[in-house]
């Protein structure tokens, strides 16, 4: 449906139709308001408290890929309780959105986390799949990425702006489409060759 | 490569990789369990231990076997435990009869050198000792590349003996103590069982002994074991016996021998021939013509022993009387059902008995091993009494007897036979055998030419002058075609031969005629006289071994009667017996009156 005025019935012209578009987005992604004067500064919204279903959620048990699917499942049946009761439906569509990300990776991060042992074992080389930093080897990308997820996921839980996590989690998620399969399998042969 | 396969690849090699478990003790140990005891403990008695476990025991040859009475559970005690019962209590002693393996090094994929910490124990009945130590003989001198007599192990045996369970239990530590050659070939191992159903119970005995730590069990595209070291043990049916004739074999567990043809045994054991392989048979007593070869390998096994032939077979016993674990008294009671309802059964399945398939008329008593043997005539030099018998039966003098029976097919038949020690208790030897597919004059032309005795070195012993010829009594009125008016004695006859039927005739008188004696009347003096060692073949008179080992009857409401082409020479045979051996007890017709209407 093309947007008109609705006094005259014409159609919105460029400008006022980016107007329109910036309205409908989410929050954190309007254009900045107009500088003003400090005297004129509208008070920023409270946003409302964080559910107490949400906020009861501890922080993901790092390093095991199984202990994080456990986490996540209870994050999830927060989230269930705390739509069922209404609460900030923008935080909880961004914390769906990353335990989705998760259980898409589970898979991929337990075979990567897998494949970081066993590097740890036979080649000697550590990988810390929990640190901020990403790893230096693609194999074992995809776990250090769940965990990742699980440790942004558990801050959108209570984030004032939960939505600055919404880029981040996307970002992570990407990287299980590219886990590195083919590495994980020339590694298997040659150490089973070998 | 499916997903699965690259997880499974990550879990083997973390399993190998992973110090906790890169070692595993891929070590199997047979026990033998006794008691010490003072006072004598009865069989059937319930012991406990400490740990309240549960133990029964058997007194066997003045050992005192015992088990716990839940499988399995005996293995995690050690000699010297003290357990109790209402008489007393005992200790516990243990014996090592086998150990197979040792700590295998997952990740060098080799043995390590560093002692097992913990064995898989598997505490034998008493039943299942014997093949234990024969095998652990044998699976040495095939490890060392030695020959060993033996190549085939049969446990025939009643049913409950614990036969299949450790002949499985054998082959799977033998491979897993042995997986390669020195040479890098594969110790190639089988289980063969009749179809793959039955294979189930197998892999069921496998899956509750074995820890799940050392075998993963394939069931597509082809049944397979694969072993924690790599070894691989192929789980084959019987279904296509050609299959069997694939590839090399080092060892194959042919479970329940007697429910399958004597195909696979053929086509499998010959590709044992590579290294010296061998073969175990667990089976009940075959009971159907199917398994009739596990009958005759056994009588040939035991002829071989009886002669000190060439025997590369040995069988085992493992009766379930020495299973501890089987309640002695329900197992006489099952014994005692199966003799009311089918003896044949209760045979094979209680006593274990091997016996051939179908019924013989004369084996038993008769044995190939016990009566087959070659005429030595220096022993019996001295004890002739051929003549004397031929004399007192018809007033001459013969040194050779033969006996005859005449058809049209399978033709005219005829056994040389002479009779040596005392006229009440006569030893008849069977030397040589005749059989001509054609008339009486073709029988006479065969005995004359003596054709083996002479290809020996001989000269012909038959001739009408030495020869008493004892026919079948039919000869008197007809002849081999059963043409009357024409009959078989007249040609002996007219050759110059003195001839009389086998029989006498019931009534006197020029016209009486003699019938030849029913099988039930004369049956009981050739037993008789095989039970006693009476009757005895020379390997010359094969033909006839071979039908008196196979001849079969037919019983009627009120006779027996010997049937196929076994029936004629054996005739011949009960013929001789009949006609020589006297009456036990002869009338004595000087002896006083007992009974007497005078007082």
């Amino acid at each position: 449906m093309p947007l008109v005025d609705k006094t005259t019935g014409r159609r919105l012209s460029g400008a006022q139709q980016r107007k329109h578009a910036a309205l409908r987005r989410q929050p954190a992604e309007q254009p900045a308001p107009a500088q003003a004067t400090p005297a004129k500064k509208p008070q920023a919204q409270p946003r409302a408290a964080v559910h107490p279903a949400l906020a009861a959620i501890k922080p993901p048990p790092l390093g095991d890929v199984t202990a994080v699917e456990s986490w996540a499942t209870m994050c999830a049946l927060a989230v269930a309780v705390a739509g069922r009761d209404g609460a900030d439906p923008d935080r909880l569509r961004v914390v769906r959105k990353g335990l989705r990300a998760i259980g898409q990776l589970r898979d991929k991060a337990r075979r990567s986390a897998k494949a970081a042992e066993l590097i740890k074992l036979r080649c000697g080389e550590i990988h810390d799949l929990i640190a901020e930093q990403p790893p230096a080897n693609p194999m074992v990308a995809a776990a250090w990425a769940y965990f990742r997820l699980a440790v942004l996921v558990h801050s959108t839980l209570t984030a004032s702006n939960p939505h600055a996590y919404a880029e981040q989690l996307e970002d992570l998620a990407t990287i299980g489409f590219v886990p590195s399969k083919q590495a994980i399998d020339a590694l298997t042969a040659q150490l089973r060759g070998g | 490569m499916p997903v699965l396969s690259q997880e499974a690849a990550l879990d083997r090699l973390l399993a190998e990789s992973r110090p906790e478990s890169r070692f595993v003790d891929l070590c199997v140990r047979f026990r033998r369990l006794t008691l010490q005891s003072a006072a004598p403990i009865p069989d059937d008695t319930i012991l406990h231990t400490a740990a309240v476990v549960e133990f029964k025991c058997r007194t066997v040859n003045g050992i005192i076997a015992c088990a716990s009475t839940t499988a399995g559970e005996s293995a995690k005690l050690e000699a010297g435990e003290v357990l109790t019962w209402a008489g007393g209590i005992a200790t516990l002693q243990t014996e090592l009869v086998a150990e197979f393996g040792r700590r295998w090094d997952r990740l060098e994929k080799a043995w390590s050198p560093d002692p097992v910490q913990s064995a898989l124990t598997f505490d034998l009945m008493e039943s299942q000792v014997a093949i234990t130590r024969i095998f652990r003989d044998r699976w040495e001198c095939f490890k060392a590349g030695k020959r060993h007599p033996k190549h085939s192990y049969f446990l025939v045996d009643d049913r409950a003996g614990g036969k299949s369970l450790i002949c499985l239990l054998l082959v799977l530590a033998a491979k897993l103590d042995y997986p390669v050659h020195p040479d890098g070939a594969e110790v190639v191992v089988w289980l063969i069982s009749v179809n793959h159903p039955a294979s189930r119970e197998l892999a069921r005995e496998i899956r509750r002994w074995l820890p799940a730590s050392w075998y993963r069990l394939q069931e597509h595209p082809h049944h397979i074991l694969h072993l924690a070291h790599g070894g691989q043990i192929i789980l084959m049916s019987t279904d296509v016996p050609d299959d069997l004739k694939n590839g090399r074999n080092d060892l194959a567990l042919l479970n329940e021998g007697a429910k399958m043809s004597s195909e696979p045994y053929e086509s499998g054991i010959a590709r044992t021939k590579d290294r010296m392989g061998l073969w175990l048979i667990p089976s009940n007593p075959p009971l159907r013509t199917k398994g009739a070869w596990i009958s005759e390998v056994a009588e040939k096994a035991e002829e071989a022993e009886a002669t000190g032939e060439r025997n590369p077979v040995e069988f085992v016993a493992c009766n379930s009387r020495l299973n501890i674990s089987i309640d002695s008294e329900s197992n006489a009671d099952v014994r005692t059902v199966l003799q009311w309802i089918s003896p044949a059964r209760a045979a094979a399945d209680a006593e274990g008995l091997i016996r051939p398939i179908g019924e013989r008329l004369y084996r038993p008593p008769f044995s190939v091993a016990a009566h087959r043997k070659p005429f030595i005539e220096a022993e019996w030099a001295g004890r002739d009494i051929t003549r004397l018998v031929t004399k007192q039966e018809t007033g001459v003098e013969f040194d050779w007897i033969v006996t005859t029976d005449y058809q049209l097919r399978p033709g005219c038949v005829g056994t040389l036979a002479k009779i040596f020690g005392s006229r009440e208790q006569p030893v008849f030897w069977i030397l040589d055998d005749y059989w001509a597919e054609g008339s009486e004059d073709d029988l006479i032309d065969d005995m004359e030419e003596d054709a083996r005795w002479v290809q020996s070195g001989g000269t012909p012993r038959v001739n009408s002058k030495n020869t008493l010829v004892v026919g079948d009594c039919s000869g008197a009125t007809q002849n081999f075609k059963h043409e009357k008016g024409k009959d078989s004695f007249s040609v002996f006859q007219a050759r110059g031969y003195k001839i009389v039927p086998c029989n006498k005739p019931r009534r006197t008188g020029p016209d009486a005629v003699a019938k030849n004696p029913p099988v039930d009347r004369t049956l009981g003096r050739v037993h008789t006289a095989l039970k006693e060692g009476r009757l005895l073949f020379d390997p010359a008179a094969e033909t006839t071994i071979r039908s008196m080992k196979d001849c079969r009857f037919r019983k009627s409401i009120t006779r027996i009667y010997a049937i196929g082409l076994e029936a004629h020479l054996t005739d011949t045979v009960r013929y001789l017996v009949w006609w020589a051996t006297p009456p036990r007890r002869p009338a004595n017709f000087n002896r006083g009156k007992i009974w007497s209407l005078k007082k």
